[in-house]
């Protein structure tokens, strides 16, 4: 009497193939749009860029400038910044094998340096680089660093000097600098006398100390960076030995001993300039006293202190919060007389005395307009900074300031400058708000 | 249970409920944002076969549970259980953009106790609503020329646990009543932001509902050579659900509650049916139903959308060729319905109606159970106004499985 098995298997087997069909043809959900007409939204997102920016510009102490890739020297006149001087600080070691015969005759003495293409100012002026020798060693300071700060005693006779054309398009170029030959002579006598000194390095730093390289304030033009390396900096002893086939030029190296203890230092006279009042980082200046412009100059250790004075207004707005913060600022156009930067910017929260403190994030320079008109600028992405500062319902304008700067290695060993303009419109915090 | 196919059949099925967790019985339709959402209309059993038509039918071999006076129709000295799982392929379009969707799941679970001659009790897991929504958009930034991603999602749905019993007041005269649990969580969230734009945030809001509703019932009948007349009425009272509203906004892994301003208490609204059949022999009924459901009082705050009240109307008949012939096919029943609704939902005084029509088949198997399957077509709303069509194509499948408590075997 029953319906034979067949039919409800065949039933079944309809069963499954439609749920199959039906799982087939379920569209992916992500692109259905119908319907949008009838949907109330409940969240707005509203762009608030009426919160004020302060910039203000901050001294470092001191920069760490020791252990670079980049011998700065030179000085040049910055049109806001007035002149700034770089000197360079290195010790001397011993060859490895000294290649001297009694019967040798001194010749002379050189150093030589390669410049590595880097360079800020006008390099179409000649240069004088003076060399003096130390009187004293150079030692690191506590934190085993030395800054643009660090000097050192030398004497004041320069024991040589050059006065050469910088050609910064040319990546290597040597730079030969005759030294007096007296320092050539006594040198020269002490490997011949088999002197102590000669036999270690440390023997010969605690007589010979080491060089400064600094720039003859008689030319102002640009600053030139050189290879660090001991292949690239050494004093060349050059003799001569007769043999039986006539005369033999021989040439003995001492090279750059120890690079952590070279250091460019960086003088600079701020004194008849916008920043006049700098003195101590932990005191800021505001761009409300040097005609709205902030300063960024690297090796110089100036970077920008970014408030938000007015922020903690956006407390008082109910049931909303940030989706993005953008902090944007507007690079001054200087003309193309000097350093565009080429690094990318970076933001750290500052404390009340301006010390760096945990990264948040960076910016790359970005250029928009014509090539006549173009303006720079760059932007910040501070939404969860600005998220998590927040957070607490509570803002502390002096507690929250941010720090733009450029990478240590920008900052030790370049001369790179930004100068931002916070009387523009285009320099601004631009909040998004969304409300629920 | 003796029977081991039946037995089977029910592991699988539960299996089925545990791995889905829901009686969701609606695919992508905007017209499930609003309310409870969309109500689900008869859909069980053999009933559904029949265009959801059963106010005035017996429960059979199937349990009917439109009209809770029917639950003494099922076979004498028996436990009936019946589950039915449901599948659909949803085409939606406004005119210019179409949107397909597929779905299958589980539909309901329903029991049938007949105790004695004047007295049956029944219960069940029923859906009662559902939600399932997704529109992609875009919202503009105010004060700022950028446009951004948005997502409205909605899903859940309520579901019914009821116990009902059917009492024989008079040979002709039947009432009875329905208690039913309703339990259900409806999310709707409005999801912003994301990758590469702004934090990604989502807004949600979540209604917890619960709450005992009842319905009643009556048929009578009068019998006239071989040809059995029946008047059935239900009715329903309106009731108020609790209705727990939770707002929460999410950004970046905090999720915080919010005042919920607006408290929307769901609401079942009274309702009212009527119904005439005419049964001939064992193997032929037809029946006729009206239901109407008082949604003009309740508030689907907020919204461009008015409610109003909603009428039904069905028809639907059943036909077995010969029960006693011994041929296979003679045993097979064939049912045909068809149900038009003017619906709860208006906009700008365009009602978004609905029609079904219906085709459905049974299989006797051992024991008095039986397989059914039906076939629906369906359309749902209108291009005009720029409203949204849905035509769909569903399927049912259910067994009714019996298990006889004595030994008077029918």
């Amino acid at each position: 009497m029953m319906v034979p098995r067949k039919s409800i298997t065949y039933i079944l087997s309809i069963t499954c193939i439609l749920a199959f069909y039906l799982k087939m043809c379920d569209e992916n959900a992500e692109n259905f749009t119908l319907g949008e007409e009838f949907i109330e939204t409940q969240t707005d997102i509203t762009l608030i860029d009426t919160f004020s920016v302060s910039l203000s510009t901050v001294l470092l102490d001191k920069v760490e400038t020791s252990g670079t890739e980049n011998m700065l020297i030179g000085n040049y006149e910055d049109k806001f910044l007035g002149k700034i001087s770089c000197n360079s600080y290195f010790q001397i070691g011993i060859p490895t094998s000294i290649d001297i015969e009694n019967e040798d005759v001194y010749d002379s003495l050189y150093l030589v340096i390669y410049s590595n293409g880097y360079f800020r100012g006008d390099t179409t002026k000649p240069q004088g680089i003076y060399v003096y020798q130390l009187t004293e060693n150079i030692v690191t300071e506590t934190d085993e660093v030395l800054t643009n700060q660090s000097t050192f005693s030398y004497n004041p006779n320069p024991i040589g000097t050059i006065i050469y054309n910088p050609k910064p398009t040319s990546a290597e170029d040597s730079v030969l600098i005759k030294i007096n030959d007296n320092v050539g002579l006594d040198l020269f006598l002490k490997i011949n006398e088999e002197s102590d000194v000669i036999s270690n390095n440390e023997l010969f730093i605690d007589q010979f100390h080491g060089l400064v390289l600094k720039a003859d304030e008689a030319y102002t033009g640009s600053v030139v960076g050189f290879n660090v390396n001991s292949s690239d900096v050494k004093l060349v002893l050059c003799t001569t030995r007769f043999g039986e086939h006539g005369s033999e030029e021989i040439r003995n190296e001492f090279t750059m001993y120890d690079s952590t203890k070279q250091f460019n230092q960086i003088t600079y006279d701020l004194s008849s300039t916008l920043l006049k009042p700098l003195a101590e980082q932990r005191y800021e200046l505001p761009t409300t006293n040097t005609h709205g412009l902030a300063f960024l100059q690297a090796g110089v250790g100036l970077i920008i202190r970014v408030d938000f004075p007015s922020l903690s207004n956006i407390l008082m707005f109910e049931q909303g919060t940030i989706v993005k913060a953008e902090l944007i600022v507007l690079s001054v156009d200087t003309g193309n007389d000097d350093g565009d930067l080429n690094s990318s910017l970076l933001l750290y929260k500052s404390d009340k005395i301006n010390r760096v403190q945990s990264s948040i994030a960076s910016a790359s320079k970005i250029t928009t307009g014509e090539s006549y008109e173009e303006e720079i600028t760059y932007t910040f992405d501070i939404t969860d900074y600005l998220k998590d500062e927040l957070d607490d319902l509570y803002f502390d304008p002096e507690e929250s300031g941010l720090l733009i700067t450029l990478s240590s290695t920008a900052l030790s060993s370049t001369l790179e400058r930004l100068i931002i303009d916070n009387k523009s419109p285009k320099t601004k915090l631009k909040i998004y708000y969304l409300t629920y | 249970m003796k029977n081991k196919q039946a037995t089977t059949i029910i592991i699988l099925f539960y299996l089925l409920i545990i791995a889905n967790g829901s009686l969701a019985q609606v695919k992508n339709s905007i017209y499930s944002m609003y309310g409870i959402g969309q109500v689900i209309e008869n859909n069980y059993g053999i009933n559904r076969a029949m265009g959801g038509t059963g106010i005035a039918f017996q429960s059979g071999n199937s349990i009917n549970t439109i009209n809770p006076a029917s639950y003494l129709g099922v076979s004498p000295n028996s436990f009936t259980i019946e589950m039915g799982i449901y599948g659909i392929y949803n085409h939606a379009s406004d005119g210019n953009i179409t949107q397909t969707t597929g779905d299958i799941n589980i539909s309901y679970f329903l029991a049938d106790l007949y105790i004695n001659n004047w007295w049956a009790i029944s219960f069940g897991i029923l859906p009662v609503s559902s939600v399932d929504y997704q529109i992609n958009s875009s919202d503009q930034v105010n004060g700022e020329l950028t446009t951004y991603e948005k997502t409205y999602s909605g899903n859940g749905g309520i579901s019914q646990g009821y116990i009902g019993q059917s009492f024989k007041l008079t040979k002709r005269l039947t009432v009875g009543f329905n208690a039913a649990y309703y339990l259900g969580n409806l999310t709707q969230t409005e999801i912003g932001g994301g990758e590469n734009s702004y934090t990604e945030y989502e807004l949600e809001n979540k209604k917890t509902i619960n709450g005992l509703h009842f319905n009643y019932g009556l048929q009578y009948s009068i019998e006239k050579a071989d040809e059995l007349y029946t008047l059935g009425l239900i009715y329903g009272s309106n009731k108020t659900l609790n209705t727990i509203n939770d707002l929460s906004f999410t950004n970046t892994d905090t999720t915080i509650s919010l005042e919920q301003n607006n408290q929307i208490n769901i609401r079942i609204p009274r309702n009212f049916g009527l119904g005439i059949s005419m049964k001939k022999g064992s193997n032929f009924r037809i029946g006729l139903d009206y239901q109407w459901k008082n949604w003009a009082q309740s508030n689907f705050n907020p919204s461009i959308f008015e409610t109003k009240n909603s009428n039904r109307l069905s028809v639907g008949m059943e036909y077995s060729p010969n029960t006693r012939e011994s041929k296979p096919f003679g045993q097979i029943s064939y049912r045909l319905g068809a149900n038009y609704q003017n619906s709860y939902l208006a906009v700008n005084n365009v009602r978004i109606n609905s029609f079904g029509v219906n085709w459905g088949i049974g299989f006797p198997m051992k024991r008095n159970n039986s397989l059914n399957f039906t076939i629906e077509y369906g359309e749902e709303g209108t291009l005009k106004k720029g409203l949204i069509k849905y035509s769909y194509w569903a399927f049912y499948l259910h067994f009714s499985l019996h298990e006889f408590w004595s030994n008077q075997k029918r």
